[in-house]
């Protein structure tokens, strides 16, 4: 072709032409470029040379150079529209644009003019698959495979290709086609020792095929028969028990599942295999259970330290089982005995059975009678337990307590343990989800940060920390926390981009939403959606990396996660998240004006005043020093050794290091430290009079924008997208990937119905109910379709009506609204949250019988053991204003006694979840002392200023009261004690 | 209730969450392709079933670069906080080992560490069985130095399940160290005998494998 394309120019120009041909493909941009402009100054119409112009740009800079190169190209197609190299170059271009789509399209136009070319056949392909258009790839990896039958790479593309639409006899035909040419230049070889994994991984996907296909015979022939070619013998066994299993040869599957479990004896499905083998599934009988219990009985026996061979019998048998009892009291007690704080995570599927709850209940008496008596020991045991047991036994039974909805026994049981061993993480981090599920976020928030800071060098408390700063409303504080793990504080925003962690930005994006600052809200949650383009665009490039390798059942796996990516709970969770933002968007215009964030506003306060003072002002923020408060800055990272570690998993308290306990490199370090520190004091002094405004600044981007390229920090121009467009296209996917999600359909739901899409609408609710048929979420989606159909204007309603008439009297009858509405009430007075939805739905369409309807919201039969429930029809309740007074005061005091220690309802105990935290604040961070221990000297930072608690908010002002309170009197008890002493 | 098994690729985002969770070395999805579609054998997780949970992981691949013989190389390994204890790290390795041996014939397992991490270098040297072999300067971003740690993986940990083919390979074994031996005998003969011939010989590199566009190694 690019002769074709060089003969239309004089000689000269033609071998310039190739000339620039050859440096693009050595890479040599600048050269090409210019020859391109030599040849484009005396033929400026020359439509392969504009083409190549465009590519050289786009493969030089393609972010720069984007619009032009892809003018160029267009351009070149009409001066020239047959012209086989444009066209690939077109989609070339929109292929670095991640355009897959475009691109595919220009492929085949450009194929068309030459229908055996190899590397747009293969661009054709990878396209193709990207944009999973199966029918097209099968249709292209054919004429590959036509055109050159040799390469494995074209074999296996076109099996795959086969299979992905569903003709597996004759993927299967083709792989065994393709197996069946190896073993000839196999044969000439010397045997050899060497592993073959690409062989290996070939026939196992061809097992695979033939699992598919059901043909278990086959399938058992060849792992057989390649019993020695197939080397990865997990799979190898677990493929050939099923089929076994399959075949009805039980026992041959047993003896597969068995060897399985004697490598990996916490693997479930092999676990599951086994019982089913042994026909243990289902319904045990009392025979069956017999069985069961001896079944792992034995396997135990095998396996003393598999977990698994405890929670499957305990999970399988039931409660009156003579043999559940005692494993269970065996399980339960190595658990404490180990010291596995997970012990709880491990029996909370025991919690299903109410039986078996009782039981643990019991077995929890027990010990905590036995461990707590003189003897400290389990009873019928004739040694002593460890202190440290009856730690984790309490950490269990608060855990138990609080799933069981007995918030205050839990706190009580947890607060005894944190006295006994004030400084072991997941002891605080246990009261901490206490305290959430109390309803007390603030205080949780609080308690999770101290238990972050029992072990500064662990992420996993760090995380949670951040997360339940979130919760709590204050992103500012969990921005700086979470920075603490990402590099260092000002990239921080581009690490975690960079990273892709979902999790934080749909946090942070809820935090935002609550806290109606919409277009900061936007910014995060739009990250998450586009992280998730991002991973589907990275697939790109293995497509033909995977044929090369072999690694067929593992692409399979990418390309199913390719349709199957959209159902990752992160990504769905955000994108129901955005799409409630969009909606509030679209319901009151007037948030679209962009409004200025607190953070802003400070900023620009601080900025006002150090412009009128000219002079000192105080700093309203310090950052050295508030970064200090959350995590002092001596301790912000594990690895400068000055909290030694002890073993991993085990709960070791950090103790700080007396300067004498230090090798000498560490004290090289600690020097250093405090060289530091006297430099930054110094600094400070100095910039204390320029710091306000530059220090609240920096305050904020270290929370909200770090990147300095970033135009839109605060997402002002994304409240100038259309709302309910953005929203339909989320929508749209969410409905398409999880047609079983109620949330999914709710989203869309809500979408639809803004848009005036009747009909979609109508399929949401649909498909909620088929999912949920007794959702008030989906009753209430119901009654506002047909509410609005019957509100829209008469030439709407006319139409839209004659379509959905049929399917309203299949849903409703010949019922009002109200009527069918009141008639689902009376359906549903026991819970709560159906009362509320059914309430709401009053207020629709029979507004004048709100008021009377009230009395069922605080009925005493209804009600609900979730607090969010009762959060929701306090909110509704306040909004009605006084209307509702009457009937809130009801439900506070029926709350209070529900749920004593929620803020919501028990005002005068905001803070009690706090109190003793002070204990723990009064410590010096980091310097905390396990049992037992003689505290340590104070250490090597002396000379560091004191660390202050600046507040961040009027709650942290109240802590900050309290603690300096605190710290007081601590210090004139000492001094009081020192006299004495002297 | 925690499952032990092999990875697959829609759980690579998952990994990628737990990872984001419990350390400070994290990478982009692209890599977890990379290892999970280059050694998809090696990639091991620990799941909450039925809660889409994964909380722990290891993400290994295979190393033969210059002269070293084919290894395993650790990427990356670790399991959340609230479900430490359950030895979950040793499984995990373990399973991953049996497939370095199995596919790969590795002959040891490495990994890197901060040097200052004694509570990670606790676990690699007392639970694990790794050894410290090297140290590599400022290997991370933040400029500490690592420690390069190996632990020695032999077929008859992982014997073959084909008999036949586990002896052979017993042979190649055999055959090998015997021909080493023999090379490093001849080598000290020449080398007594004719420390004049300056010439020498120039060491043939081992053929590069199929190395393609794939992201380097990441080093914060």
């Amino acid at each position: 072709m690019m002769d074709s394309a060089a003969a239309k120019l004089p000689q000269r120009e033609g071998s310039i032409f190739k000339g620039m041909i050859k440096a693009y493909d050595d890479k040599e941009y600048k050269k090409a470029l210019s020859s391109a402009d030599l040849i484009l100054a005396g033929f400026p119409n020359h439509a392969e040379t504009l083409a190549m112009k465009g590519l050289i740009l786009s493969s030089q800079d393609h972010a720069a150079h984007k619009k032009e190169a892809l003018d160029l190209a267009k351009e070149a197609i009409k001066q020239d529209i047959r012209s086989l190299l444009c066209w690939h170059v077109f989609g070339m271009i929109h292929r670095t644009d991640k355009n897959y789509t475009e691109a595919a399209r220009c492929f085949q136009v450009a194929i068309r003019s030459d229908p055996s070319n190899l590397r747009i056949l293969n661009d054709l392909a990878q396209c193709q698959v990207q944009i999973r258009d199966y029918p097209g790839f099968l249709r292209t990896r054919h004429a590959l495979m036509t055109a050159q039958p040799t390469q494995k790479q074209n074999w296996l593309g076109f099996v795959v290709a086969l299979h992905l639409v569903g003709q597996r006899q004759k993927a299967l035909e083709a792989c065994n086609a393709y197996l069946g040419t190896i073993p000839a230049t196999k044969k000439e070889l010397p045997p050899s020792s060497e592993p073959d994994v690409e062989q290996s991984e070939l026939f196992l996907y061809k097992v695979q095929l033939q699992v598919e296909l059901e043909r278990w015979a086959e399938a058992l022939q060849t792992l057989d028969q390649q019993e020695a070619d197939i080397i990865d013998k997990p799979v190898w066994l677990q493929q050939r028990a099923l089929v076994l299993f399959k075949l009805g040869r039980l026992q041959d599957a047993e003896v597969c599942y068995r060897e399985l479990i004697d490598f990996n004896s916490e693997c479930h499905a092999d676990h599951y295999g086994l019982q089913e083998a042994l026909g243990l599934k289902g319904d045990l009988t009392p025979e069956k259970a017999d069985r069961m219990a001896a079944l792992y009985q034995d396997l135990r026996q095998k396996h003393p330290a598999s977990i698994t061979c405890f929670t499957m019998p305990l999970i399988a048998l039931p409660a009156s089982h003579p043999s559940f009892r005692p494993t269970l009291d065996c399980f339960l007690r190595r658990c404490f005995v180990k010291g596995m704080p997970a012990a709880f995570i491990e029996a909370k599927p025991l919690y299903a059975s109410p039986e078996k709850v009782a039981v643990i209940d019991e077995l929890l008496r027990g010990y905590v009678e036995g461990l707590t008596s003189p003897a400290q020991r389990f009873a019928g045991d004739d040694h002593e337990a460890g202190a440290a047991v009856i730690v984790f036994v309490w950490l269990f039974q608060a855990q138990h307590l609080d799933r069981r909805g007995l918030f205050q026994e839990a706190l009580a049981v947890i607060e005894g343990a944190i006295r006994h061993t004030p400084t072991m993480l997941d002891l605080l981090a246990c009261k901490s989800r206490i305290a959430k599920h109390c309803g007390d976020v603030k205080a949780a928030a609080q308690w999770m940060d101290a238990a972050r800071r029992m072990d500064l060098a662990d992420r996993s408390a760090n995380t949670n920390s951040v997360k339940y700063w979130l919760r709590a409303d204050e992103p500012v504080v969990a921005a700086r926390l979470v920075a603490l793990f990402a590099k260092q504080d000002s990239e921080a925003h581009e690490h975690l981009c960079d990273m892709q962690c979902m999790w934080y930005f749909l946090e942070k994006g809820r935090a935002h939403h609550r806290m109606g600052e919409y277009s900061m809200a936007l910014k995060s949650l739009r990250l998450v959606d586009k992280f998730l383009g991002e991973m589907i665009d990275d697939q790109f490039e293995f497509h033909n990396y995977c044929l090369r390798k072999c690694t067929l059942r593992a692409y399979m796996q990418m390309l199913d996660l390719g349709q199957s990516i959209y159902t990752n709970r992160y990504w769905m969770a955000a994108a129901v998240e955005l799409i409630k933002v969009y909606c509030d968007l679209a319901d009151r215009p007037e948030l679209r004006t962009p409004r200025k964030s607190p953070a802003e506003l400070a900023r620009e306060a601080a900025e006002e005043a150090a412009k009128k003072a000219q002079g000192p002002a105080p700093a309203p923020f310090d950052l050295d020093l508030d970064l200090d408060l959350v995590c002092p800055a001596r301790q912000r990272t594990h690895w400068d050794g000055v909290i030694p570690m002890g073993a991993v998993g085990r709960w070791v308290v950090a103790v700080a290091a007396s300067p004498e306990d230090l090798s000498p490199e560490e004290r090289k370090k600690a020097k250093l430290r405090a060289k530091q520190a006297e430099k930054r004091k110094a600094k400070k002094e100095d910039h204390d009079t320029a710091a306000t405004a530059a220090a609240a600044a920096l305050l904020e981007e270290s929370s909200l924008k770090t990147s300095k390229t970033d135009e839109d920090p605060y997402g002002h121009k994304l409240l100038a997208l259309d709302p309910l467009a953005e929203a339909a296209r989320l929508a749209k996917l969410l409905e398409e990937h999880s047609p079983r999600s109620l949330e999914a359909r709710l989203a869309a739901f809500e979408v639809s119905l803004r848009r005036g899409k009747y009909l979609l609408a109508l399929r949401s609710v649909r498909g909620a109910l088929a999912v949920a048929p007794e959702s008030p979420d989906a009753h209430c989606a119901l009654i506002r379709l047909f509410h609005s159909v019957d509100q829209a204007s008469p030439a709407v309603a006319g139409r839209v009506a004659e379509l959905l008439g049929p399917h309203r009297a299949e849903l409703m009858g010949q019922q009002s609204l109200a009527q069918f509405n009141r008639a689902w009430m009376g359906r549903h007075g026991t819970s709560m949250p159906s009362v509320l939805a059914g309430l709401r739905m009053v207020g629709l369409v029979e507004a004048e019988a709100e008021a009377a309807a009230l009395g069922q919201l605080v009925a005493p039969e209804c009600t609900s053991p979730k607090l969010a429930d009762w959060r929701h029809a306090h909110a509704y309740l306040a909004g009605l204003g006084t209307r509702g007074a009457a009937a809130l005061q009801e439900l506070v005091a029926r709350g209070a006694a529900r749920f004593p220690m929620a803020p919501l309802f028990v005002a005068a105990r905001a803070g009690a979840l706090t109190d003793d935290l002070l204990v723990l604040e009064g410590l010096p961070s980091g310097s905390t002392v396990a049992p037992g221990q003689t505290p340590p000297e104070e250490d090597d930072d002396a000379d560091e200023p004191p660390e202050e608690y600046i507040p961040i908010s009027a709650r942290g002002q109240a802590v900050y009261e309290r603690m300096q309170a605190a710290k007081a009197a601590a210090a004139a008890a000492a001094a009081a004690a020192a006299a004495g002493s002297s | 209730m925690v499952n032990i098994r092999r990875a697959t690729i829609s759980d690579l985002m998952l990994m990628q969450h737990c990872n984001l969770n419990c350390l400070p070395e994290n990478y982009n999805l692209r890599y977890y392709l990379y290892h999970g579609l280059l050694w998809p054998q090696l990639l091991h997780c620990a799941e909450i079933p039925g809660k889409g949970k994964i909380v722990g992981y290891v993400l290994a691949k295979m190393e033969d670069e210059d002269g070293d013989a084919p290894h395993g190389h650790i990427t990356s390994i670790s399991v959340m906080r609230t479900h430490r204890k359950l030895a979950l790290a040793s499984n995990l390795m373990h399973a991953s080992e049996r497939s370095m041996v199995e596919n790969y014939g590795a002959q040891f397992c490495s990994l890197h560490v901060r040097e200052t991490n004694t509570a990670a270098k606790h676990l690699y040297a007392q639970t694990l069985g790794f050894l410290k072999a090297d140290q590599e300067k400022g290997y991370y971003a933040d400029g500490e130095n690592a420690d390069y740690m190996k632990m020695p993986l032999s077929p008859p940990m992982f014997p073959h399940p084909h008999a036949e083919i586990q002896r052979r390979r017993e042979e190649e074994q055999r055959r090998k160290a015997e021909e080493a031996r023999r090379v490093k005998e001849a080598a000290e003969a020449t080398r007594s005998e004719a420390s004049k011939d300056e010439a020498g010989q120039a060491q043939e590199k081992p053929a590069k494998g199929d190395h393609a566009k794939v992201p380097k190694k990441k080093k914060h």
